[in-house]
């Protein structure tokens, strides 16, 4: 009984000794020179707070925005007099573009114009009639008549008027095609006196001012990322925002990725349709203390960062929230504006507890 | 027989001449190395395995190999090493197998060992080398910056330098350290997706699309042309220009250049760096053949630098580093000092005690003549001259000229006695009177030395050549004692006035006074000498053993552990580091390291490094004065790197690992199957070490805690989409284990063609897993469809001892003996670790050599003591005499343990080889004595007179033996130049020794005789018959 009491006490002891031990080791200070900082590579650098969202890097395509892109048509059947633009050209809303001579038009001129002169003629009589009732030389019954008669005129005249003004702008015989919006002409489909009508194209027009990029993502990653969001596109140097205003709600069934669609403003027109890019989203926002996984050595399973205290270093044990793309976003342990080793952090672990207890697994 | 050499005495004197010109041409042409190699007939066997993790080395790779090994014929060892990437096998055979045979036998059973292993990994015998094999180390480094290390390795090393230094004869490979030129595709995993391709066939057309054929020959109207396929690539804008695969949706070619850049850059995954005075260089290592001489290897080699330099770009710089040959030249030079000083000092006491010049000078004539001849014997046995043969010689410099200083002295004593008579005959005579007890005098030296064959393993490589040099001089001088002596006394002796020198008159009358003494207090005298050899014997508990004293190799190697995870970069910094601090001493010329392995040959990882450091000669030194003193303070000054720091010495290092596998003094192997079991045991065990006084450098190695990346399949997704693992590890082996997807030509060279993966993928898990790898069924499938990734701790190095896992403690000691320190850390560990069922601990190192070697003389020599006994008892026919001469082997017990106590030196193989070389000596002086008291007895004289008369008498030629051999050991004993360390025991032991036993001899032995003489001479009458006759 006395020899099992002994045992026990004796392993109690031996167990809380090696407890201390290892309390006592997590919290030496590791003495550095700057010599030696300098020759074992350890660089310090400030704690930092940064946007804890991941990195969602996807590859994407740059497309045009369907609500820039605009068609010239002809609105009558006609000949192209005139073109002032080509392809290629920039054009800003309401340029001119093209002239139309229209048989259709010339008949309808003429016939505004009969149209006119009868209003006229229909006007002066109305306007005696209308005077002489007043002076009661004639019945009311012929003054309403003429006034019928005038209105009727005018209301021809009219619908003529609109009719033609519903064509477009007309410049003598012709018709003048304006551009529908600002931006670049793709396509030219007509050459000077062609013929065009309806159902015929005449240039396309593409405003790059907003453009479309769509990524995909795969479908983790589509998960996580939040509409309205913005992203990053990046090519070369090229480095843009974008927002994410749609996410698909379909997988592809070959690449089994989610389409993602950003939204990117591009003043400078750097963005060009068909371009390959990638978009970088970060999955969420806010910020909270990031470091580098450098900075971080696991200890007895424990996760420790080095802090520097002017002439040597404190090593803290920390807790992670969570990993993103090469850093850890920290939940406590570190405050911002503490100094930390981020680099060599392998040889402070090693000051720490020797090169051999790096097998240990515990 | 004596007659026709005498007779034919001009043409002896003709072979004379023969011989000494033979004899100087063998010296000449003799092999000079530092010492015997002591390497064990070992068979390397290594096996690359790039991207396995060492538990997979070991059951893939590792297990099988042992197990078809282990069957081998002859085979006593099977050790193996698996670390991440590498799998090392060495067989080890019974000593004396023939290394041609034991290759052989391994590369037969290859193939076995190859069909047991998974396809692709290759087995290879590694070179025929020994452990000693690194015999020199050169660096190539640029000085106008128009090089980078990886052109100096792939352009100049590979192309220009290797070619000429793989030609000298010996050299058996080049080990070679530094970045390796290649050009590294590095796709854009991001594009793959947008091109709809995938990493499987970026690889299938980068393999597909660079190949060369030859074709035949195309018979037409010019000639038969040669056919020639030109598919290969030439230049970074050929692969650019490789089509990957047709895009049909959108109906163009995805070229190369659409989903990858090419860089030229080094070969990715490289396990070692060599850095010189604080950077890196291109640095290699020259491994010489097994068998070859290293000084003549290395002199060729240093010859070819020489020229190689004249045809290297300008500001190139090849240079040489460090050669065994320099420790070789140092330590052979040493010897020859010794051997030299010994003669000299030998031929002054000869003459001085001979005191005839004519006589003298023939007496040492005959040593030249000794060496001249076991240098003939030497050449054509195939031995070498180094440390350990060159040492057999000096050690018995004063013996040989023994024999002939009896047959001169005799001569010399009858012709100067009887003048009238014809000086053939009297030569003759003498001769004839002497012949017996020289020979044997010298069968018994033999005897004394045979127990040091039965030597084995390291100690028998080192000493049996020692042991056996002494004994070819030994019989050499004793022929030349009866041959050329005898003609040259009859050309060139004539009689003398007196017999006796001067100093032999002063001599004589001071013995004969000592020898009144020592018979009036024969009683107290006798116990005296009883209480001071029992005062030895405890003495002799109090001296601490080891193998053999330190070779100082005049340069230093720090060895460094770092944690198991740290980047090659990082390792280059603590090298550095190291290299720095040892600069700042006056004394260090040059310091460089290797760091990790080349890509042959160690099995160590990028978290070891070997710092090397080149000493100025011991003369120069100030900061310290000893090489201990120098580790101490650069230990200091290293305590705050973040390391565990070992000393060693370059050849000392190869030689401990070729004992113990390990690079340390003392080795403590911890047997079990678990490795975590393993790790927590040789915790403990270190712990324990580091308490044992004398323990320095104690270092655990690691096994465990390397962070790997762990490819686990998804068996289901493989299934669904019927792709196999191996598809999977296929596209692991390109991308990540940096295996080559081709070749590119350039002129006549060819680089490898590597696919790497950008940085921001490499390091990064999530990243990796979203990789493309594979189409199938028209679905395109990414890393982590296919495969779990994982970063999770595992082994870093598995050891293995015939079949039985080890983990391992290594310690180096300091101001104490080996001996001592090991029976202590024994004790304890013994006491303190309790080991789980089917766990045990052995212990490695040169002590345990000592332990072996002294196990095995303590049989041996008693056996030859008995051995000495027998013939003693075959001359004299008597028990009772061969007993009192026996007696002077207690009597140079004494002289030799207290030399070795004051002089501080170890009992160590050397002393014991001292010791039983003053056996032989201490015995002949006996043997002369009562040799000659029993001839006066026979002649009629009464006992007292005739032990008397013997004494005076022979002093003569006790004095000269004695003091010659005394004489001839004193250069060693005093120098202190590099290779004198290994010998000083022995000398010690030799000179104290025959210190005592010659006093002994003189002063007690009449004494003793006379009084045993009377007590048994009945008793006598019983045992022998011929004595009453007499």
């Amino acid at each position: 009984m006395m020899v099992l009491l002994f045992l026990v006490f004796l392993l109690s002891a031996y167990g809380g000794e090696k407890h201390d031990h290892r309390h006592e080791e997590l919290l030496k200070e590791i003495h550095m020179t700057q010599e030696a900082l300098r020759e074992l590579g350890i660089k310090i650098a400030p704690v930092k707070k940064g946007p804890v969202g991941r990195i969602v890097r996807i590859p994407a395509e740059v497309h045009e925005n369907p609500l820039l892109s605009f068609s010239v048509y002809s609105p009558v059947e006609g000949i192209v007099r005139r073109i002032y633009v080509k392809e290629g050209d920039f054009v800003r809303k309401g340029d001119p573009i093209a002239e139309i001579y229209s048989p259709e038009l010339a008949d309808l001129i003429g016939e505004l114009r009969m149209a006119r002169v009868r209003m006229e003629t229909a006007r002066k009589i109305y306007e005696r009639d209308k005077q002489l009732y007043e002076e009661k030389v004639i019945q009311y019954t012929r003054f309403y008549n003429s006034m019928i008669e005038y209105e009727r005129a005018k209301g021809e005249y009219e619908a003529l008027l609109s009719k033609l003004r519903s064509f477009g702008e007309i410049k003598g015989y012709h018709l003048l095609l304006r551009s529908p919006g600002t931006g670049y002409v793709v396509e030219q489909n007509v050459v000077l006196g062609e013929s065009v009508g309806l159902n015929r194209e005449l240039f396309k027009i593409h405003s790059h001012d907003v453009l479309w990029v769509y990524g995909w993502a795969d479908e983790r990653s589509a998960r996580e990322i939040k509409e309205g969001v913005s992203a990053k596109i990046v090519h070369g140097e090229l480095n843009q925002s974008c927002r994410v205003d749609f996410i698909g709600h379909e997988v592809d069934r070959k690449t089994r990725r989610v389409k993602i669609r950003c939204v990117a403003k591009n003043p400078k027109h750097r963005l060009k349709p068909g371009m390959f890019v990638r978009l970088e989203i970060r999955t969420e926002d806010g910020f909270a203390i990031v470091i580098p996984k450098g900075a971080v050595q696991e200890i007895e399973g424990k996760k420790v960062a080095f802090v520097w205290k002017g002439d040597h270093f404190e090593p803290r044990e920390i807790h992670i929230e969570k990993e993103i793309d090469g850093y850890y976003v920290v939940e406590d342990g570190l405050k911002e504006g503490e100094k930390i080793a981020v680099s060599g952090t392998v040889f402070l672990k090693t000051k720490l507890v020797g090169v051999e207890e790096t097998g240990h697994t515990h | 027989m004596f007659r026709i050499v005498l007779r034919f005495r001009l043409l002896v004197l003709i072979a004379l001449v023969g011989v000494i010109v033979y004899g100087v041409y063998s010296f000449r042409k003799l092999p000079i190395d530092a010492f015997p190699d002591p390497t064990p007939v070992q068979v390397n066997i290594y096996t690359e395995a790039p991207g396995l993790s060492a538990e997979e080395v070991e059951t893939l790779i590792t297990i099988p190999i042992e197990s078809v090994m282990n069957g081998l014929k002859d085979v006593e060892l099977v050790r193996s090493v698996s670390l991440p990437g590498l799998s090392y096998v060495s067989v080890f055979f019974k000593d004396g197998t023939d290394i041609y045979f034991a290759r052989r036998l391994v590369m037969e059973k290859l193939p076995d060992a190859r069909e047991r292993i998974p396809e692709g990994f290759n087995p290879v015998m590694g070179p025929n080398s020994t452990g000693l094999g690194n015999a020199l180390l050169y660096v190539l480094h640029d000085t106008s910056g128009r090089f980078t290390n990886e052109e100096l390795k792939s352009i100049i090393q590979q192309w220009i330098v290797r070619p000429i230094i793989m030609s000298v004869g010996g050299v058996e490979e080049i080990v070679q350290f530094g970045p390796e030129l290649a050009y590294l595709i590095i796709p854009e995993p991001d594009k793959f997706i947008a091109y709809g391709i995938t990493l499987e066939d970026l690889i299938k057309a980068l393999k597909e699309n660079n190949v060369l054929v030859g074709g035949g020959f195309f018979q037409s109207a010019e000639g038969d042309l040669v056919v020639r396929g030109l598919g290969r690539v030439y230049s970074p804008e050929d692969i650019l220009r490789i089509p990957v695969r047709v895009d049909e949706e959108r109906g163009i070619s995805v070229h190369v250049r659409d989903v990858a850049r090419v860089v030229r850059g080094e070969v990715p995954n490289r396990r070692g760096a060599f850095t010189m005075d604080g950077r890196e260089v291109q640095g290699n290592v020259v491994v010489k053949r097994i068998y070859e001489n290293t000084k003549e290897v290395v002199d060729k080699v240093k010859e070819k630098l020489k020229e190689i330099q004249d045809i290297l770009p300008e500001g190139v710089k090849i240079e040489h580093l460090y050669d065994q040959a320099y420790l070789t030249e140092k330590a052979v030079a040493t010897i020859q000092k010794a051997l030299l000083s010994g003669m000299v000092l030998v031929a002054l006491v000869t003459t001085f005690l001979m005191g005839n010049l004519r006589a003298s000078l023939i007496v040492i004539s005959s040593l030249p003549i000794t060496l001249l001849t076991a240098f003939i014997v030497m050449k054509n046995t195939g031995m070498s001259g180094n440390l350990m043969t060159l040492g057999g010689l000096a050690i018995g410099i004063g013996m040989f000229v023994d024999s002939s200083v009896v047959i001169v002295e005799n001569i010399y004593r009858h012709l100067s006695e009887k003048r009238e008579g014809l000086k053939f005959s009297i030569i003759l005579d003498s001769v004839r009177e002497v012949w017996k007890p020289v020979f044997f005098a010298v069968l018994i030296i033999v005897i004394v030395f045979s127990p040091i064959f039965v030597f084995e393993s390291i100690e028998g490589k080192y000493f049996k050549p020692l042991a056996l040099t002494l004994i070819i001089a030994l019989i050499s001088s004793m022929i030349i004692a009866f041959t050329f002596i005898p003609v040259l006394t009859y050309y060139f002796l004539k009689p003398g006035k007196t017999t006796y020198s001067w100093v032999m008159r002063v001599i004589h009358r001071f013995y004969s006074r000592v020898l009144d003494l020592s018979f009036k207090v024969r009683t107290p005298l006798f116990a005296g000498v009883v209480v001071v050899f029992a005062g030895s014997l405890f003495l002799l508990t109090r001296i601490g053993t080891e193998f053999a004293p330190e070779l100082e190799e005049g340069s230093v190697i720090v060895k460094a552990f770092l944690d198991p995870n740290v980047s090659i970069e990082e390792a280059k910094r603590v090298a550095m580091a190291i290299e720095k601090e040892a600069l700042k001493f006056p004394e260090v010329i040059r310091t460089f390291s290797t760091v990790g392995r080349a890509e042959k040959g160690e099995v160590v990882d990028v978290n070891y490094i070997e710092t090397w450091i080149i000493l100025k000669p011991q003369e120069e030194w100030e900061t310290f004065r000893t090489r201990e003193e120098f580790n101490r303070m650069l230990r200091e000054r290293l305590a705050w790197l973040p390391a565990s720091i070992g000393f060693t010495q370059p050849i000392k290092m190869r030689i401990d690992e070729l004992l113990s596998g390990v690079r340390a003094d003392i080795a403590i192997k911890i047997f079990g199957q678990d490795p975590e079991v393993l790790n927590e045991l040789a915790d403990r065990v270190k712990e324990i070490t580091e308490q044992v006084p004398g323990a320095v450098d104690v270092q655990k190695e690691i096994q465990a805690g390397r962070l790997q990346l762990r490819v686990y399949p998804k068996w289901e997704t493989l299934e669904r989409y019927g792709i196999t693992a191996e598809e999977v590890l296929n596209v692991i082996k390109y991308a990540l284990g940096g295996a080559e997807v081709g070749v590119l030509q350039r002129d006549t060279f060819l680089f490898p063609l590597i696919l790497s993966l950008p940085e921001e993928f490499r390091g990064n898990v999530e990243r990796l897993k979203e990789i493309p790898i594979f189409e199938r069924d028209g679905k395109i499938l990414t890393f982590g469809d296919v495969a779990d990734i994982k970063v999770e701790p595992g082994l870093f190095v598995i050891r293995r001892e015939n079949n039985i896992r080890y983990s391992l403690v290594m310690c180096n000691v300091e101001g104490r003996d080996i001996g001592s320190f090991v029976k202590e850390l024994q004790e304890r560990i013994r006491k303190e670790v309790k080991l789980p069922k089917g766990y045990f601990i052995t212990y490695g190192g040169q002590f345990e050599n000592q332990q072996r070697a002294m196990k095995r003389l303590s049989v041996a020599v008693p056996v030859s003591i008995f051995l000495i006994f027998v013939l003693l008892y075959l001359n004299f026919n008597s028990v009772r005499d061969a007993l009192v001469v026996m007696l002077n082997v207690p009597f140079a017990v004494i002289g030799g343990i207290v030399a070795l106590y004051v002089s501080g030196f170890n009992l160590s193989v050397p002393s014991a080889i001292g010791f039983i070389a003053i056996f032989g000596i201490a015995t002949l002086n006996g043997v002369v004595l009562v040799s000659y008291i029993r001839s006066l007895l026979e002649d009629g004289f009464d006992i007292m007179s005739a032990v008397r008369r013997a004494a005076l008498l022979r002093i003569r030629p006790i004095l000269i033996t004695a003091i010659t051999t005394f004489i001839g050991l004193i250069p060693l004993l005093v120098i202190r130049d590099i290779g004198s360390e290994v010998q000083k025991p022995l000398a010690t032991v030799v000179v104290g020794g025959i210190f005592t036993s010659t006093l002994l001899t003189l002063v007690i032995l009449p004494a003793v005789y006379e009084w045993v003489y009377r007590r048994f001479a009945r008793e006598e009458v019983v045992v022998s018959g011929k004595e009453v006759k007499a």
